[in-house]
């Protein structure tokens, strides 16, 4: 995944037919034809929908009497009095939920990939009954409403705990068991349908050259669907960073929450009280989807398919 | 606290579902043994070797050792549970009883505590005294999850009558208070240098503000577009009004609702009127409310000690006072709300927790501490008194809190909230008070059942 | 092809042409260590928890552990079996996360369960009896301390209390009653609480701790009724003013004499005399399919529920609709080589994911507001945004669209590496302008890739409580009534139904919960047969 070459020439030939103006001519790959300059004009209007809230967010951080404006973007009271307030609450421990939100968020996504990629690779790859069946089944278990489900669970690790205390009620990894729960079936369908794209005579070829399954799967074919990979690792990233409905309750001591429960906690302490240490955490909270998203970006566009395929 | 409420209602949804289901304990079991083949997601990385599985594992495994920490701490002899704001303090003052009777005592925070006790005491993990709100009681009550304390009719005599009002249910003690807290007017010194004597001076001194263009509204309370009953209940009680009327032991009684009574429709009647007066609306809920008044541009509101924080956080000259009362003689009483120690009836260790409620929770020393950490009247006089002599604006506040009657800390109240919020809301939108009131009424009672 | 697997090098052991003849007969050696390692640690894991389980009395799930250890050693030590090889561990974890909680669910809709019927009718009982707990009127407190007679083992022996009463008289009081002690034998602290007395020894905090068990049952019987401890130091005088009568199974008040009789039916001790309400404390009992017919009955889910229905539909359907759209382009719009600051873009964009819902929905709820929101004063309208039916979806559309379109974006962006470039090209010679090529070319092609991801986005939408509560609520409430919402979902209309009344039952809750589970499989079944996914599967 790491290794992922990256060929311009591909993506430039990929896109070209969708620059204005190519007039249904074969685009001639690496001599830009047209400007630019409204897709920067349309990129900044989608930055601006989806900026402007934030903005709020930003000066409602840096406004020292904690609320939020609502009219006007600039604070009365500019200030870092919130992110002094928040680093220095003890108990608010913001750093111990952060590191807590890392780990979970880091080892539920690799193992969500791992997981949701070998199911895949099954259900693309391998020929068995009840293939068919079997991700239907999966899609529509997804689409109970997860709400009440959380009710069995809490009961079922208080439970656990007693036999288990590693992983009860209150405990990092019990929840992120509960996370893997849904990491193969939150995602098979849009994994098995990028390895569907994927060509067999790769795996064909490998297989009369005498590879195994297992070589096949690890050596080849994670390599080539490392764009869908890499989106799968941002969704699940971000979808249990800003997780709270469960992390709530499930992670009850300050010490053992996720930075999602810290800060809805930290929100509805004492009504508004702590407002601005909420909205600065929020804004810090922000960073590392970010992070993750640059840092996996050149392997979610850099996909290997193109070109090198056919 | 419209905002709040919304939060609270999704999560407490959540956890309330969870309440819902006691531990069960055969029921429960392919759960437990299902989940104990974590490592299966590494065993599968044991055949074919994949280097993210065996990172999966490491991690795995590391993390476990770390933050293996049960619900409740298995080695502390009392557990406590708390919110973030009082936590701190309690900590000392349970290891100071720790030493004295040589146990080891940990206070834990719950970020949710009313929800996380129930869940938690349901399957047999909460805490021994939990510190909390006293209109959580009743449904305690139903729920078998706390304790008589028993308390002396001596000790009894130290809080104020309010205070231990609000600790029982059915005439029967429930707990030891140590705070009280109920809404009051905070005034924008800078824009109005003198307390109003009337709501209609308040109003038309409010009124001018707003015509100088100085201020945004005269007045705001939080309302909301779903309406806030707790906010406008002072209104509605200026005249004798309420909720729910007594039994004979003197506790609420859930079958007499009175939301339609005359009393109380009098109240909806200057509810309407501050609405058309502009005082309140439904574009205002708590986070407007709060920006506008730390932002200069309203002159009074009506909100509870929690404000005062980011009110002086906001440089806002202030004082705080009690809700002035109506012209024709309506008082506008506010709910009045307790802090209390709780005792669960799952306690591992019934006697240290009542031991620790009924002997420390009641000094003086605590209740100060108490009071350092949440900023809140004391509920033990004498406590009170040292802090009223102290501190202005809680002297203040226990004045706005005179003759508060403690909230309905019975069950039905859960039936109450939203009808009510949203019949005050549109009776301040131009509802008629009367027609409106009884269809509150109408669905209170039905809800309630 | 050439390029492909000089990379896949790169990071493995060297893949030379001689070991690719031998891999059939010779895995490396490693790769068998570490395989049969893993299995081993898995069946030590295995055996651990089974132990466990056993050591806890759980004999089912000693069973059942086994069991999925034997099928985790048959699938992976063997050779064939290699489907289930790949889809053991999701399928597990699936099975006890996802499908069991679901099972139980469903369990749990056929029961009462709710505030007020936690538990069992023996604890329903416990606790009436022990919070009717008064003290007697007019009986004295008095001073405690918990002691055993000597040589016998604080953790076993008689419980004795050793009582200071108001006048100072000292006493030991047993199962027995209570017995005058010598002042001489025995030493108080100033405060007069016997510190300690001859013939007793007094138990530490944590002896007195230890017998919690024993001390809940004891008390000494004197004839005001019994002397029972409050913590260590204090005792009082009082009697239950509840009692059960198991003969009859009633609850009789000792001070009114009002009976209570135990309905199991609805799990209540209900009056005798049908006047007033039932006592708190219930218990859980099967009610059949109570929940459902009172789900199909209830007046106000039968009157809202087609407004209701239709605006899930539109509100499920244009959430997918729009985010996917905006999605969709911006993928597009960001798939050019030449665009500079892509990555800056890109992230950027994100930004709406990267933050909590509650952070979010919150900002736009303020910005909606009618009189202070910044959407009004900028745009001049005075638009009643989160007061007004009409309005309301509208905002709340607006706003999950802002919510949405990242995840669809990220979806998209990753979709198109899939559609194979000559596909493009060939269009644009056979002279498709672009937006031809979006339309017919990509756009199907992006539709067989995230299909099932929109059905899925539908059916999370179609349940998207989240939003809802912390945007409006479920409200603006027209027509002077709090009970449906115009922008209330099936699923918030039924928890506002479930929890709004003095006991919250999920119960019922499960069962509305069930109906919608139905109905949205039942859409994204049909949604299924449409999209060329399924026909994919073949």
């Amino acid at each position: 995944m790491s290794s992922t070459p990256q060929d311009p020439t591909d993506t430039a030939l990929a896109d070209a037919p969708l620059e204005a103006g190519s007039g249904g001519r074969t685009p001639t790959p690496g001599k830009p034809r047209g400007s630019v300059w409204w897709r920067h004009a349309l990129a900044l209007l989608a930055l601006a929908f989806a900026l402007f809230p934030i903005v709020f967010i930003v000066s409602s951080a840096f406004n020292n009497a904690g609320t939020l404006s609502t009219s006007s973007l600039l604070p009365s009271n500019i200030g870092v009095e919130n992110f002094n307030d928040l680093f220095s609450d003890s108990a608010r421990p913001y750093w111990t939920w952060f590191r807590n939100s890392l780990i979970i968020c880091g080892v539920a996504t690799v193992a969500t990939l791992f997981l949701g990629a070998s199911a895949a690779y099954a259900f693309s790859r391998l020929r068995w009954t009840g293939r068919r069946g079997g991700l239907l089944f999966i899609l529509l278990v997804q689409m109970f409403p997860a709400l009440l489900a959380f009710v069995a669970l809490f009961i079922t690790f208080a439970n656990v705990g007693n036999v288990l205390p590693a992983i009860g009620l209150n405990t990092l990894a019990g929840l992120l068991l509960v996370y893997l729960g849904g990491a193969m079936g939150s995602n098979i369908w849009l994994l098995k349908g990028y390895f569907d794209t994927v060509p067999r005579e790769l795996d064909e070829a490998a297989k009369i050259d005498g590879s195994s399954h297992a070589r096949i799967f690890f050596t080849i074919t994670l390599r080539l669907v490392t764009p869908i990979l890499a989106t799968v690792a941002i969704l699940a990233f971000v979808g249990l960073w800003g997780e709270f409905l469960l992390a709530s309750i499930f992670l009850t001591s300050a010490d053992n929450q996720t930075l999602a429960v810290g800060l809805y906690a930290t929100r509805q302490a004492d009504q508004n009280r702590y407002f601005g240490q909420f909205v600065a955490g929020a804004l810090i909270a922000s960073i590392p989807v970010v992070l993750v998203y640059l840092a996996l970006q050149k392997q979610l566009v850099g996909g290997l398919t193109q070109g090198s395929v056919k | 606290m419209k905002r709040t409420s919304g939060l609270v209602a999704l999560t407490g949804i959540a956890a309330l579902l969870l309440t819902a289901c006691g531990g069960d304990a055969e029921e429960t079991d392919t759960g437990s043994g299902d989940t104990g083949e974590v490592s299966e997601e590494t065993g599968d990385a044991a055949e074919e070797t994949g280097d993210a599985a065996e990172e999966t594992e490491e991690a795995a495994e590391g993390e476990e050792e770390e933050e293996a920490a049960p619900v409740r701490d298995q080695n502390a002899e009392l557990v406590i549970w708390a919110d973030d704001v009082r936590a701190p303090i309690l900590t000392e003052y349970a290891e100071q009883f720790g030493e004295e009777y040589g146990i080891t005592t940990q206070v834990q925070v719950a970020t949710d505590v009313r929800e996380q006790y129930k869940n938690a005491t349901n399957v047999d993990q909460g805490p021994d005294i939990v510190v909390g709100a006293h209109d959580w009681l009743g449904e305690f009550v139903q729920d078998g999850s706390v304790e008589p304390v028993q308390m002396s009719a001596e000790t009894q005599e130290q809080f104020t009558p309010e205070s231990i009002e609000a600790t029982q249910y059915n005439g029967q003690i429930y707990g030891v208070p140590y705070a009280t807290e109920n809404l009051g007017l905070i005034r924008n010194v800078d824009l109005v240098p003198d307390a109003p004597a009337t709501m209609e001076e308040m109003i038309e001194a409010g009124n001018a503000l707003v015509d100088s263009g100085d201020a945004e509204a005269p007045m705001m309370t939080p309302v909301g577009q779903q309406g806030d009953a707790y906010h406008a209940f002072p209104y509605l009680s200026a005249y004798g009004g309420g909720i729910f009327g007594t039994n004979d032991d003197g506790g609420w009684d859930p079958g007499t609702v009175i939301v339609d009574s005359d009393e109380t429709v009098q109240g909806a009647e200057k509810v309407a009127w501050l609405g058309e007066e502009g005082a309140l609306s439904k574009s205002v809920d708590s986070t407007t409310m709060e920006a506008l008044f730390t932002e200069g541009r309203v002159p009074f509101i009506v909100t509870g000690p929690w404000t005062v924080a980011n009110v002086e956080g906001a440089g806002i000259n202030y004082e705080i006072t009690p809700i002035p009362e109506f012209e024709d003689g309506g008082d506008p009483l506010p709910f009045l709300g307790v802090q209390m120690f709780y005792v669960s009836s799952q306690a591992q260790n019934a006697a240290l927790a009542q031991e620790f409620v009924n002997q420390y929770v009641p000094t003086m020393e605590m209740q100060m501490a108490l009071f350092e950490a949440g900023q809140r009247p004391p509920a033990l006089v004498e406590a009170l008194d040292q802090v009223s002599a102290e501190d202005e604006d809680i002297a203040a506040w226990a004045e706005a809190g005179e003759g508060a009657v403690p909230m309905p800390n019975i069950p039905a109240m859960n039936a109450v909230w939203g009808p009510l919020g949203q019949a005050t809301a549109d009776v301040a939108d131009g509802d008629d008070p009367a027609e409106r009131m009884s269809a509150a009424q109408e669905e209170i009672t039905a809800n309630i059942g | 092809m050439s390029q492909t697997r000089s990379d896949s090098d790169a990071t493995l052991e060297s893949f030379n042409p001689d070991e690719k003849l031998e891999f059939r007969q010779g895995t490396p050696l490693w790769v068998l260590v570490v395989k049969w390692a893993l299995i081993a640690l898995v069946m030590a894991t295995a055996l651990y928890i089974a132990t466990r389980l056993a050591a806890e009395g759980y004999w089912l799930m000693v069973v059942l552990t086994a069991f999925v250890g034997l099928a985790i050693l048959v699938v992976y030590a063997g050779k064939g079996l290699i489907p289930l090889k790949y889809l053991l561990p999701g399928v597990l974890l699936m099975l006890a996360l996802q499908i069991w909680p679901l099972v139980y669910t469903v369990s749990i809709s056929f029961t009462n369960y709710g505030s007020g019927h936690l538990g069992t009718k023996e604890q329903a009982i416990v606790a009436v009896e022990a919070n009717s707990v008064r003290q007697v009127e007019g009986s004295a407190r008095y001073q405690l301390n918990i002691a055993v007679p000597d040589g016998q083992d604080p953790a076993t022996g008689d419980l004795t209390y050793l009582l200071t009463d108001p006048e100072g008289t000292f006493l030991a009081g047993d199962l027995d009653g209570t017995t005058e002690l010598d002042p001489e034998t025995v030493e108080t602290n100033p405060a007069g609480r016997i510190l300690s007395a001859e013939g007793y020894q007094t138990l530490s905090a944590t002896e007195v701790n230890e017998r919690s068990q024993d001390l809940a049952d004891f008390a000494v019987p004197t004839e005001e009724g019994g002397i029972k401890q409050i913590g260590l130091s204090e005792a009082f005088i009082g009697e239950p003013t509840l009692v059960y009568d198991e003969a009859s199974d009633t609850i009789t008040d000792t001070a009114s004499g009002r009976v209570f009789v135990a309905d199991d039916e609805i799990g209540n001790f209900v009056p005798e005399d049908g006047v007033g309400r039932p006592l708190a404390q219930g218990w859980r009992v099967n009610v059949g399919f109570d929940n459902y017919v009172s789900a199909l009955t209830d007046p106000t889910l039968r009157s809202g529920l087609f407004n209701t229905l239709v605006w899930n539909f539109v509100f499920a359907a244009v959430s997918v609709v729009s985010t996917f759209l905006l999605g969709m382009f911006l993928a597009l719009l960001f798939n050019d080589p030449r665009l500079r600051g892509k990555g800056l873009y890109r992230s950027l964009l994100i930004l709406p994911y990267a933050l909590p819902i509650y952070v979010t929905a919150m900002v736009w709820a303020s910005m909606f507001n009618t009189d202070f929101g910044l959407i009004n004063e900028l745009t001049g309208l005075s638009i009643n945004w989160l007061g007004d039916p009409f309005w309301a979806k509208v905002a709340i559309l607006v706003t999950n669209l802002w919510l949405g379109f990242p995840y669809m974006f990220i979806v998209c962006t990753g979709a198109l590496q899939a559609i194979p470039t000559d596909v493009k090209e060939a269009a644009a010679i056979d002279g498709a302008g672009p937006l031809r090529t979006i339309w017919s070319v990509i756009m199907p092609l992006l539709l067989v890739a995230v299909g099932p991801l929109l059905i899925a986005s539908f059916a999370f939408n179609f349940n998207n409580f989240g939003l809802i509560f912390l945007m409006t609520e479920g409200g603006p409430f027209v027509g002077g009534q709090s009970q449906i919402g115009s922008t209330d979902l099936l699923i918030t209309l039924a928890y506002r139904l479930a929890i709004g009344g003095t006991t919250p039952n999920f119960g019922f809750a499960s069962a509305v919960s069930v109906f919608i589970f139905i109905l949205v499989a039942l859409i994204s079944y049909q949604g299924f047969k449409r999209t060329a996914a399924l026909e994919d599967v073949n």
